[in-house]
């Protein structure tokens, strides 16, 4: 059952979900189209620091995988053989392996201190347990360990480069923007972003094209403070320039086909188009998003899912026409809350969604009927979402 | 000077009430009904009625089976008593509580339900029953709703309501109400989660596939009326920045710019949700507060309550404060902690947090003859209450389900040596409790007065007698030794150690109060021992400059006391001509002094007098609104610890 109900340029169509959790065959999921779909569909849980990777034909738990604290961005390689993991609370990338579904190594993002910051005293405990050759700080500052629990300056987007022999990854507290090399396993590079006026913390990261980089920037939360994206030469990390932006803007979606960079303003409930014609020049639309835009999936070149946080919604987005028309998420009226990312299926017929409540869900939403078709288990306060193709590895 | 005119003030209090005790000299037991352990029949927990006691006096007694119903009672969570007049609903379904706060909700499907409760001059309240095949009991407490405020919505304004712990503040943006409305009011309901953690709706967990048990750290309610009544929340593009200071024992755990995760409540779903992430800064009310800062786009209960670190998974057994029969189908509560309902042999799991929990038990019965409650067939409700730290216990993460620990045994709290609580007759009567703690060689002391009577509409205790019989256990959080039992000066309500105690400037003491005698415990309380306060910088007779003067002061008590030791200081620094002053009050043992007369400068040249007073746990001392830190089912009070006042210093600022 739906209707839809017009509100300005805004189409929105509530959905009531007919759900049988577990079961595919509501809808697009059918049980030919589920055998043949070998998918592993990995989930940041950031609440209990570990992944959970998902049979996607059976929607079978295959492993939780411990990673280290706050696991949020995923990104996986183009050979679909590895799955890169920002642990925001240990100051490292867990690397796991698709495949065998462990973590293979870990990689600092920031050097263990050797001193204190406030008054240049050694940690002592630092060098009482040769942290300063560990990979990750989850060895020591985890429940239990060493205080504080969550350590480190809080690397959180991150962006494999075009080869995917590096990986960069934007730092909260230090307004960083380290690169990562992955042969080697170690920090390349780590170059400090200017502020854009209250906006310090560096908070996503995409690439358009091979030669820029788009980040974005936001004040320390909780502000309604205007954020600002920055454009960088993929190289040197030089600006090129810099855009203003609504408050808190949470994620960057690059699509070079239209040579377009979205991003969704958290708190301003926008989302922006930037356009950069062929001489550079910048051009910019803005869609009124349901309450609280999260992340931005690309669904096909022209069309985006957003995922409304505040809404308990999704949003389908028409980026040409500037348009979008919102589904909320629920069940016998009883809401999905908080989604947060979304996957795209390999065959690209569904989205694989996380609600981030403390009552954690990973829905599949069958993008032709745009019905729920499967509902999922997770642990709450779950964050990002990734696919892997079950026929590359 | 207020420190002295404070000290005066409970010295003066603490006489009243000895007089008082020395003058009633009653112990209305005839009202109480509650002593000698007459009041605390209980019910079996069984699934059919029974006969009583061959040989015995006890009724027939008879856990209720009625499917679709909940009985149960609302009461204030500040005083313990019952709430009157409270509209329940759940489920389409509608009820008001009686004289005594108890109520009864039949016609409900079975399944999870979660009820809401509201009632005039309180913070709405929910609470959860799982309605199955027999009554379910229900235990509500409700907080006093925080000073109603004035606001239009045209205006940007801050608005607070300031506790001991700090200003609790919303920050409003201008039309960012969904409202037409321009006479609205709002009140802010202070909730210390470390006092109060029982008002708190709902159950912090982060669920799903995995749960991990939220810990809460600082929340408050925001309710805004129109002026119908309606209430009023912010329209769906907007949001507000909300302030909630942490708790002072709470602070050195979440310094500045710390992180902590935090919920708004949905009463839609009964659960928390809206996680964002809330900084900790300085409060932009006072400028001194640490406050967890964070952005809110719906209105409700709203806090913030970081992942669990150490959990412990904890048995109970729940039995008859009579008969030491166990009950089955008992509800029994970890704050913070989990829920759970014991089976035919009393015995619950229930994971809590490690460290000191409270945990709570209540069960309904049914007064078949009419002998406990005067009425034939009219259901009561049994309670028990336990705080305590569980030493020994096999931590574990706190994320997954409460779950047996093998090889654990031996250990209070494991399954062959599970912590017991006694449950009695819930009463109509109210016991109320001063609890003062002094520490030091040859000064140490604990003094509890106790007063009892049937409360009146505003929850306060009408005609107040003295109590005696009372029972109350003195004991250190974390210690060792056994708990003492006071002793009450005989007739006079006044409780006290029967032997010389040594009380440790520093470290944490806890009380328990079983009010009416019956061997449950109905409330409880804790309080840090504080020390000797005394001026560190300046010196008597030091001259200042006036341009950069940090007034310091020590305190015996922070040695021993550690981390969790944060009493709050008063430091009054006053010219002797009245010209200026500066005023501290907070946790930190010095302050960069500022003028009154000219914020953000030094003070004025001059001679000036320092006093600086230090106290722990529920103490007045200034103009902020104090929270009882005695808790519990029919049980309220105060207790604290207050340090003389230092010896004042007189010196000169250029």
């Amino acid at each position: 059952m739906s209707w839809l109900v017009q509100r300005g340029l805004t189409v929105y169509l509530v959905g009531v979900a007919a759900l049988l959790p577990g079961l595919p065959g509501c809808g697009a999921g059918s049980a030919e189209d589920a055998a043949e779909n070998a998918d592993r569909v990995f989930v940041s849980q950031a609440g209990s620091n570990t992944i959970l990777a998902i049979d996607a034909a059976s929607g079978e738990p295959l492993a939780r995988i411990d990673v280290g604290m706050l696991p949020h961005n995923l990104v996986v390689s183009p050979d679909q053989r590895t799955l890169y993991v920002s642990l925001v609370g240990s100051q490292a990338i867990a690397e796991v392996d698709t495949a065998s579904l462990s973590v293979r190594r870990t990689l600092l993002t920031a050097p263990v201190p050797e001193r204190r910051v406030e008054d240049d005293s050694v940690i002592q405990a630092h060098l009482d347990e040769d942290a300063l050759s560990a990979t990750t700080c989850y060895g020591c500052h985890h429940p239990g360990g060493a205080e504080p629990k969550y350590a480190g300056d809080r690397p959180f987007g991150l962006l494999l480069s075009s080869d995917a022999r590096q990986l960069y990854v934007t730092h909260l507290r230090e307004s960083r923007l380290s690169v990562l090399a992955l042969d080697q396993g170690e920090i390349e590079s780590a170059t400090s972003l200017e502020p854009a006026g209250a906006a310090t913390e560096v908070v996503a990261i995409d690439r358009l094209g091979e030669d820029e980089l788009w980040v974005a920037l936001r004040a320390i939360q909780p502000s309604k403070e205007p954020g600002a994206l920055r454009r960088l030469n993929a190289t040197t990390f030089e600006p090129l320039s810099e855009l203003p932006t609504g408050a808190d803007p949470a994620a960057l979606l690059a699509m070079r086909e239209r040579g377009s960079v979205l991003v969704s303003n958290f708190e301003s409930n926008t989302i922006t188009i930037h356009s950069v014609s062929d001489d550079g020049a910048v051009s910019s639309s803005q869609i009124e998003a349901s309450p609280g835009p999260y992340g931005l999936l690309a669904l096909d070149a022209d069309r985006v899912l957003s995922l409304d946080y505040y809404s308990d919604a999704v949003s389908f987005l028409d980026v040409a026409a500037g348009t979008a028309e919102t589904l909320t998420l629920e069940s016998l009226g009883a809401p999905y809350a908080n989604p947060t990312h979304a996957a795209l299926s390999s065959d690209g017929k569904s989205a694989w969604i996380v609600t981030s409540g403390t009552d954690g869900h990973l829905l599949e939403l069958d993008l032709q009927s745009r019905r729920i078709v499967r509902d999922l288990p997770i642990d709450g306060l779950s964050f990002d979402v990734a696919v892997v193709s079950g026929t590359s590895p | 000077m207020r420190t002295q005119l404070s000290l005066a003030f409970v010295i003066t209090l603490l006489c009243q009430n000895l007089i008082a005790c020395g003058d009633d000299g009653a112990d209305g037991t005839a009202e109480t009904g509650g002593k000698s352990g007459t009041g605390g029949r209980d019910a079996t927990g069984g699934k059919s009625p029974e006969g009583g006691e061959a040989g015995s006096s006890e009724p027939p007694r008879v856990t209720p089976e009625e499917p679709g119903t909940v009985y149960g009672i609302v009461t204030d969570i500040g005083t313990g008593a019952g709430v009157s007049g409270a509209r329940v609903e759940a489920g389409g379904q509608s009820t008001t509580t009686d004289e005594r706060g108890t109520f009864e909700l039949d016609g409900l499907d079975e399944g999870e339900v979660t009820l809401a409760i509201s009632a005039e001059d309180y913070a709405p309240a929910f609470a959860s029953a799982e309605i199955g095949d027999t009554t379910q009991p229900v235990l509500a407490r409700m907080k006093k709703q925080g000073t109603p405020q004035s606001y239009s919505t045209s205006s940007a304004r801050t608005l607070s309501e300031v506790t001991e712990a700090g200003p609790y503040a919303v920050i409003l943006e201008p039309d960012s109400l969904d409202t037409d409305d321009t006479e609205l009011t709002i009140s802010i309901t202070p909730l210390d989660p470390t006092k109060e953690g029982d008002a708190l709706p709902g159950t912090l967990v982060a669920g799903g596939a995995t749960s991990t048990l939220l810990v809460p750290v600082t929340f408050a309610e925001f309710s805004i009326l129109d002026s119908n009544g309606e209430r009023v929340n912010l329209r769906d593009s907007a949001s507000a920045i909300v302030e909630l200071p942490i708790p002072p024992a709470l602070r050195d755990e979440y310094p500045l710019d710390s992180k902590i995760h935090c919920y708004a409540y949905d009463p839609s779903t009964g659960k928390w949700e809206d996680f964002v992430e809330g900084t900790v800064q300085i409060s932009s009310v006072d400028g001194t507060s640490p406050v967890l800062a964070a952005s809110v786009r719906h209105f409700s209960w709203y806090g913030g309550a970081p992942e669990g670190d150490d959990c412990v998974d904890v048995y109970v057994k729940v039995v008859s404060a009579v008969d030491g029969k166990p009950l089955g189908n008992a509800r029994v509560e970890a704050t913070p902690g989990t829920t759970s309902y014991t089976d035919a042999d009393g015995v619950a799991l229930v994971r809590s947090t490690a460290g000191r929990s409270n945990y709570v038990a209540y069960q309904t019965g049914l007064d078949v003859d009419g002998s406990l409650t005067g009425m034939k067939g009219a259901k009561y409700i049994e309670f028990g209450r336990v705080d305590e730290e569980l030493v020994g216990l096999v931590q574990k993460p706190c994320t997954g389900d409460p779950s047996p620990t093998p090889g654990q045994s031996g250990v209070r709290g494991s399954a062959n040596t599970p912590l017991v609580l006694e449950v009695g007759r819930v009463t109509g009567v109210l016991y109320e409790a001063t609890g003062i703690l002094s520490a030091g060689e040859g000064t140490s002391q604990i003094q509890v007065v106790v007063q009892e009577g049937i409360p009146g509409p505003d929850g306060s205790i009408e005609n107040p007698m003295t109590t005696s019989g009372a029972r109350i256990w003195f004991s250190e959080v974390g210690g060792d030794s056994e708990p003492i039992e006071l002793e009450e000066i005989t007739g006079s309500g006044v409780y006290m150690p029967s032997a010389e105690i040594v009380v440790t400037a520093g470290k944490e003491y806890a009380l328990s109060i079983d009010g009416d005698g019956n061997g449950s415990i109905d409330g409880s309380g804790s309080a840090f021992a504080i020390g000797t306060v005394e001026w560190t910088n300046p010196a008597d007779g030091d001259t200042v400059d006036s341009s950069n003067f940090t007034a310091s002061w020590s305190d015996t008590g922070s040695e021993v006391g550690g981390e969790a030791y944060a009493p709050v200081y008063q430091a009054v620094i006053s010219s002797d001509d009245g010209s200026d002053a500066s005023v501290y009050i907070g946790t930190d043992r010095e302050y960069m002094v500022e003028s009154y007369l000219n914020p953000g400068e030094g003070l004025l040249p001059g001679t000036y007098t320092g006093t600086v007073f230090g106290f722990s746990g529920a103490f007045s001392a200034g103009n902020v609104t104090i929270s009882n830190n005695i808790t519990g089912q029919g049980v309220t009070g105060l207790f604290y610890s207050f340090s003389s006042s230092s010896e004042d210093i007189t010196f000169t600022v250029e």
